[in-house]
């Protein structure tokens, strides 16, 4: 009997099409239903993958958000109590006398806070400047240290109203008069005259003090140190424009953690929050979707862990074949014959290796 | 409680699985078939599965897991060989030390987490006493003398022993470097072609070539002694320092660069593969005759990658040195899996071994693989919309030879898969082996493979004397016979004068399609025994035609594993332009076929072998 038949579109059944469960044809058996195991090749690199994915996911949340955001976080100040206030509410403009040093000088937190508030600094002798009067500074954030003394500086106590809030040292300003800088080198001499005596040369930068506010024939007299004297009016910079704090609105004060999210950056240059934005959305994905993170996944094994990996193996092997096998080579090259048997043998030998003594059974229970 | 042993092959190249219960061969596997990836060396997780699945246990229910060969004598062999050429071999100890590192000498490891349940020891067996055993213990012989070649293992790369019952012992061998496969594999990456899989090719080309290189190669190359040993002069060769397999001096010798894979093959490759194929006749027949006299055997099993050059293995046949021969037809490392699960029963647990006596091995017919079930393939062509046509087991053979007599292509997916490279019938493509366009055709429209490359002839056992200069069963396709005068068509002086692929628009026999340049032919006898169906097709064609021979090729384009399941023939069928599939006792025509949608281009899928 032929039979025939044309297939309907969809039939039950197993589409296995060869190996059936239940009862094992050849022998008879019952088949064990987990041992069916017919998954196929690209289902099961798939499964893997997808556990790869997730620990890269993992990792990225670990060092991106955990250890380099909590760190740089903690640098920032994030954990501190109380309020911060950032600049990043103020209009940008520039401070004169700041020179925008002030931020790697000052925790950020507490540098702008200073602007909201101005501190004052305070000499040890009574002087009180405004801090942007102060031409040069360097602090600790250790109140309770009695600045001592660095030379060509002046200890200074930063107040805020009536908390000491910085210990440091400052270029202070000659008191008691002006203090100029001078815009070249330029020559102190005796007179108001090119051709007077020579009293010495001033370099370029250095902070004079103006003893008279009026110019006598392109001439200004200045005193640096114990030395005083001429210079020309073009040598000394325009004068510093007298420092208006910015009129500040009252604006948001922010909790510390906030802030230092803003602040934080990473070398300098990367703001942290982007790091922990990547390391965070990595994370999640891997958690809720690992699918959409194939393709990452697929780019950084191929772009960052394999070249990564080869170098380092081929770094580390290259090390132990040249500090150890090579020498042990050369050594036993003088010594021992060559397990390779590459030397020709006289016409009456043969290649043939006798076994003369055949292995016990139970070599079979050794790898070797 | 029965003793099931699973033997295992893996992580060199075709990886494999084979269970042994109380000493009869249940189940092999390559995993390749499963995974569809070629020579596939990963652990052969889907062959394990399919052997336990047909013994009906779990892996706790194991007796014995047994691998083919011992990871750490074999690093021994490489960590000496850096020792003996370093400081050269730099990049070599790069590219394999991380793999060894990493996984190999933790195969005892990698084994136990891909069997959970498994609680027992690991067994591990020598990989040449792997290979003698997969030669021996299948074998028809109560006693035989045992021959091993192959690229290398441990060390040896060649073994002979003899075995008498279960007892079997390796008494000699030739070791690491010096290694007839990888003398076969040097001149078939010279020739162009890839290096444990592209020897085929070499063997295939070698008809169309002279061989005037022979005193070159064993002047310059290999020194080979009278007792049949031998030895490389390996500054010749490039693999023990470098990733290729011949140095410069290799080129000088034999006056030009390796030739660049997949550009035109020229008469000098043919050649080279003349060459180094009778560098290997030589070789085997001084082996043979070594054999003979140091064991006073006189039959001889065979198993190795090089047992697989099915030329050498006919010529040594015909040479009469031993009464019989027998190959394990999955003589490459696919087959270590089942010498070492025999090995294992035989050797570490001591217990007899019984020949059936009868003149018939215990390898039975190495249809060892699953089968397709076909309630599950009918279900399977009605889901997809495959319209087939169901036929009785009486009626199919019939069927079939009738489409076989019409010139048509037929793919067959019958019965339990072959172990080992050869198709034999029950994943094959059958065409009629009188067509003078068949050999093309076929290589071109359905193999997409090389034109040059021959194809085997499947024959009545009973009649293969009739056809072919042949006595003895072959049924493994591991033997080269030539086709008996009375049927070939001699060639005209004019048509002997071609030279090489020339020559293969000429018929030359009456069963041009498998009948190769030089009158030789691949042949398996197929007997009724292990393949009824096969048998009933060949048979009824020969009532048909008075022909008892068909062409067998495996079931696969190029680069492809041979197929394992219905879908897998589906697909291969839908992909070429072969005319008809049998699957079971379903049978599709291709002109009956909807439409067949495919991703991209397929034959990207597959690298080319």
């Amino acid at each position: 009997m032929t039979q025939t038949k044309t297939a309907p579109p969809a039939a039950p059944g197993s589409a296995q099409g060869g190996l059936k469960p239940g009862l094992n044809p050849t022998i008879g058996a019952p088949i064990h239903k987990d041992l069916y195991r017919v998954k196929s090749d690209q289902e099961l690199e798939k499964q893997e993958k997808i556990k790869q994915t997730r620990i890269l996911g993992l990792g990225f949340f670990v060092v991106f958000f955990l250890i380099i955001g909590g760190l740089s976080l903690t640098l920032n100040g994030a954990w501190k109590d109380g309020l911060a206030v950032s600049m990043a509410s103020l209009p940008d403009q520039e401070l004169p006398g700041w020179e925008g040093e002030g931020e790697a000088k000052l925790p950020n937190a507490r540098a702008k806070d200073m602007l909201a508030r101005p501190p004052v600094v305070r000499a040890p002798g009574g002087d009180v400047f405004r801090p942007f009067d102060v031409l040069d500074f360097s602090y600790t954030e250790q109140d309770d240290v009695e600045p001592s003394a660095v030379a060509g500086m002046t200890p200074i106590h930063i107040w805020q109203e009536r908390t000491l809030i910085a210990t440091g040292y400052a270029k202070l300003p000659p008191a008691g008069a002006k203090a100029r800088q001078t815009a070249r080198k330029a020559v102190l001499r005796a007179d108001a005259s090119g051709s007077a005596k020579q009293v010495s040369e001033l370099a370029q930068g250095v902070t004079v003090e103006l003893l008279s506010d009026t110019p006598k024939g392109g001439f200004m007299q200045v005193k640096r140190g114990e030395e005083s004297g001429w210079i020309p009016s073009s040598a000394l910079q325009e004068p510093t424009p007298t420092v208006k704090l910015p009129n500040l609105e009252p604006r948001d004060a922010r909790p510390a953690l906030v802030n230092a999210l803003f602040q934080a950056k990473l070398l300098r240059t990367v703001p942290t929050r982007y790091l922990m934005a990547v390391g965070l959305i990595l994370g999640a994905l891997a958690l809720v979707v690992p699918v959409l993170m194939i393709p990452f996944y697929d780019f950084w094994m191929r772009w960052v862990t394999a070249p990564l990996g080869w170098f380092n193996t081929r770094l580390i092997l290259g090390v132990v074949w040249v500090l150890l096998f090579t020498p042990v080579a050369i050594v036993r090259r003088l010594f021992a014959p060559d397990a390779l048997r590459r030397q020709t043998l006289p016409k009456d030998q043969s290649y043939w290796l006798k076994r003369e003594k055949q292995r016990d059974h139970k070599h079979f229970a050794r790898g070797f | 409680m029965p003793t099931t042993v699973l033997g295992i092959s893996a992580y060199y190249h075709d990886s494999a699985a084979a269970l042994v219960r109380d000493g009869e061969i249940l189940a092999a596997a390559q995993e390749e078939r499963f995974t569809r990836k070629k020579h596939d060396a990963r652990f052969p997780r889907n062959a394990v599965d399919y052997c336990l699945r047909e013994a009906g246990i779990t892996p706790e229910e194991l007796t014995y897991v047994a691998f083919y060969d011992k990871p750490i004598l074999k690093f021994e062999r490489i960590l000496q060989t850096y020792l003996g050429v370093a400081p050269g071999g730099l990049r070599q100890f790069w590219k394999a030390m991380p793999v060894w590192l990493k996984e190999k000498l933790g195969t005892n490891k990698l084994i136990r987490a891909e069997l959970p349940g498994y609680k027992r020891r690991i067994l591990f067996g020598e990989h040449h006493e792997s290979h003698a055993a997969s030669a021996f213990y299948p074998s028809p012989f109560e006693e035989a003398a045992v021959l091993t070649i192959d690229g290398v293992g441990e060390w040896a790369t060649t073994t002979y022993g003899v075995g008498k019952g279960s007892e079997l012992e390796l008494l000699g061998e030739i070791n690491f470097p010096h290694s007839l496969g990888m003398l076969y594999s040097a001149f078939t990456y010279y020739t162009g072609f890839k290096v444990n899989s592209g020897e085929y090719k070499v063997m295939g080309l070698a008809p169309y070539g002279e061989p005037r290189f022979v005193d070159q190669i064993l002047e310059h190359v290999m020194e080979l002694r009278e007792d049949g040993s031998f030895h490389l002069k390996m500054d010749k060769f490039d693999f023990l320092t470098g990733l290729k397999m011949t140095s410069g001096r290799f080129d000088d010798v034999f006056g030009g660069p390796p030739r660049k894979p997949e550009t035109q093959i020229s008469q000098r490759e043919m050649d080279l593969a003349a060459s180094v194929q009778v560098v290997t006749e030589m070789a085997m027949d001084k082996m043979a005759r070594f054999v003979r006299e140091e064991t006073g055997q006189k039959n001889l099993c065979l198993a190795g990658g090089v047992a697989l050059n099915c030329v050498s293995n006919g010529k040594l046949l015909r040479s009469k040195i031993f009464d019989n021969l027998w190959i394990q037809p999955a003589a490459g490392d696919a087959g270590g899996a089942l010498g070492v699960a025999l090995s294992v029963w035989h050797k570490y647990l001591q217990q007899p071994r019984k020949v059936r006596g009868d003149g018939k091995d215990l390898q039975k017919g190495s249809y060892l693989g699953p089968r397709p079930d076909h309630e599950g393939a009918k279900a399977y062509f009605e889901k997809i919309g495959a319209p087939y046509k169901e036929y009785s087991e009486e009626e199919l053979p019939e069927a079939v030879a009738e489409l076989l007599a019409s010139e048509k292509v037929v793919g067959l997916c019958q019965g339990r898969m072959e172990f080992g490279p050869r198709a034999l019938g029950g994943r094959s493509i059958m065409g009629d082996a009188r067509s003078q366009e068949m050999q093309t055709t076929m290589n071109l429209k359905i193999k997409f493979r090389e034109s040059f490359r021959p194809f085997a002839p499947s024959c009545l056992e009973e009649e293969v004397n009739n056809w072919f200069d042949q006595e003895t069963p072959s049924p493994y396709m591991l033997l080269v016979a030539p086709v008996k005068e009375e049927h070939r068509i001699p060639m005209s002086e004019e048509q002997s004068k071609l030279f090489g692929i020339d020559k293969l628009k000429i018929p030359r026999s009456k069963i041009p399609a498998v009948t190769h340049v030089d009158y030789s032919a691949r042949i398996q006898t197929v007997s009724r025994d292990t393949n009824p169906v096969y048998y009933d097709i060949i048979k009824s064609f020969h009532g048909k035609t008075g022909c008892p021979v068909v062409v067998n090729t495996s079931f696969n384009v190029r680069g492809e594993p041979i197929v394992c399941t219905t879908e897998d023939s589906y697909r291969c069928f839908m992909r070429t332009n072969m005319d008809a599939l049998v699957v079971e006792r379903c049978v599709l025509l291709k002109e009956e076929q909807p439409e067949w949608k495919e991703e991209g281009d397929w034959r990207d899928e597959f690298e080319l072998d």
